[in-house]
């Protein structure tokens, strides 16, 4: 008889803590942002340490590839600086114009670098964890890039971490244009790991290997850095629209230090 | 409180050592080991420990994930509650099988609601979900699971839990 009366109390307390567990579903996401970052600053700092022995045995695995790859990209540097001493004075001159037509533009953005000190472990999304919060100015919706491009941004801002959202995560969007033809789109991340870039006009110039780049429409990044490198197009007769997919330019699961672009 | 202590920290070393599979292998092989962890629970320990391992692992992985604060948590707290049902009815304690058939199972499930409750209302394509995240989950998931289940048993018998 005094079973009863203890199983009725079990069931009930496992029903309040499905009932609270789905409250928080349904509570207001900007405050339980702050517990979110809370549990963020304290577990995501021992993956830092945890990393560091991961990184030295990749360097080691992958010496030779690596090797290769600076060699290849010294050739590039080197291509790369020949033809900058014929840009600058392009540049130079486009100023003079811009100047003479009262155009003015800032080129200048300051920016905060930041380490990435761990990641979500979930297929679902794409976020890194960096070790620059609220303290060093950063804000949520900031864009993140590094010298190679767009890495993605800010989605939440704690005091001394910040989740960063990556560019293939299926939540991110950026307009880009295609480098060499400027047409207009969209790029997002899909759960592929790969982004990808819609909303072309149907009979739109683009093929594979072309660059895409932001675009001068784009909220919150600066316009021309550079997203990534169209690797297929998704032709669709039925579609008023084309798409394709885009390799990011960042490799973004090698990802070590990032910028984060202060507006 | 020296074993509520000893769980958490297991829990928290088995979502590290979820980090380090994933910052390995990367989206190709990720089981959800969190998922092992409260099914290992409920079928040595009972409903209230797998609970409570159920809602440390949510909290851990709800902090972070970038969508909706919950899905992670009702998900692990629904799976633990399911299993014990799937134990009273179903599971035979000496069948290894039935342990890696629950673990398939509750692996589909869990992928399931956290797709419904964090995703679907952000419109991603289930076909999509389910080629590249749920199916590939569950497979890595069911696939470790009797090697996870070993090992947390002695786990459990070092941490005194």
């Amino acid at each position: 008889m005094s079973r009863v009366p203890k199983k009725k109390k079990k069931l009930l307390t496992y029903l309040v803590i499905l009932l609270v567990v789905s409250g928080f579903l349904f509570a207001n996401q900007n405050i339980l942002e702050s517990v979110k970052m809370g549990i963020v600053q304290v577990v995501a700092s021992p993956m830092n340490i945890i990393l560091i022995p991961l990184k030295e045995i990749k360097k080691l695995v992958f010496y030779h590839s690596t090797f290769d790859r600076y060699q290849q990209l010294q050739e590039e540097v080197e291509m790369l600086r020949s033809r900058l001493l014929g840009q600058e004075e392009s540049s130079r001159e486009n100023s003079r114009f811009r100047e003479l037509l009262n155009f003015r533009k800032s080129l200048v953005f300051s920016s905060v670098p930041a380490n990435v000190i761990g990641r979500d472990p979930s297929n679902w999304e794409s976020t890194v964890i960096i070790d620059k919060g609220e303290m060093a100015g950063v804000k949520k919706g900031m864009p993140v890039v590094t010298a190679l491009g767009v890495v993605g941004k800010i989605a939440e801002v704690g005091k001394t971490k910040s989740k960063v959202m990556l560019l293939n995560d299926p939540n991110f969007s950026v307009a880009a244009i295609v480098e060499r033809s400027r047409e207009q789109g969209l790029v997002s991340g899909t759960l592929q790991g790969i982004c990808r870039m819609r909303y072309l006009s149907s009979g739109a110039d683009v093929t594979s290997g072309d660059v895409i780049i932001t675009s001068k429409i784009s909220s919150s990044f600066p316009e021309g850095v550079t997203v990534g490198k169209v690797v297929r197009l998704n032709e669709n007769p039925s579609s008023p629209t084309l798409d394709c997919f885009v390799e990011p330019a960042v490799s973004l699961s090698k990802l070590e230090e990032v910028l984060v672009i202060k507006k | 409180m020296k074993r509520a202590f000893s769980i958490a920290l297991i829990v928290f070393i088995v979502f590290y050592c979820e980090f380090i599979l994933f910052s390995v292998f990367g989206r190709f092989f990720k089981p959800n080991l969190l998922l092992l962890l409260v099914i290992f629970f409920n079928i040595s320990r009972g409903t209230e420990y797998s609970i409570f391992v159920a809602i440390l692992a949510g909290l851990l992985k709800d902090g972070f994930s970038a969508s909706e604060f919950g899905a992670y948590f009702i998900s692990f707290v629904v799976c633990g509650y399911l299993v014990t049902m799937l134990r009273k009815y179903f599971y035979q304690v000496d069948s290894g099988h039935l342990r890696i058939i629950v673990a398939g199972v509750m692996s589909l499930l869990h992928a399931g609601l956290v797709y419904s409750l964090g995703y679907a209302p952000q419109m991603i394509d289930f076909d999509q979900a389910l080629i590249f995240v749920i199916l590939p989950e569950v497979v890595a998931t069911t696939l470790v699971a009797a090697f996870v289940f070993d090992k947390l048993k002695i786990c459990a018998l070092k941490f005194s839990v």
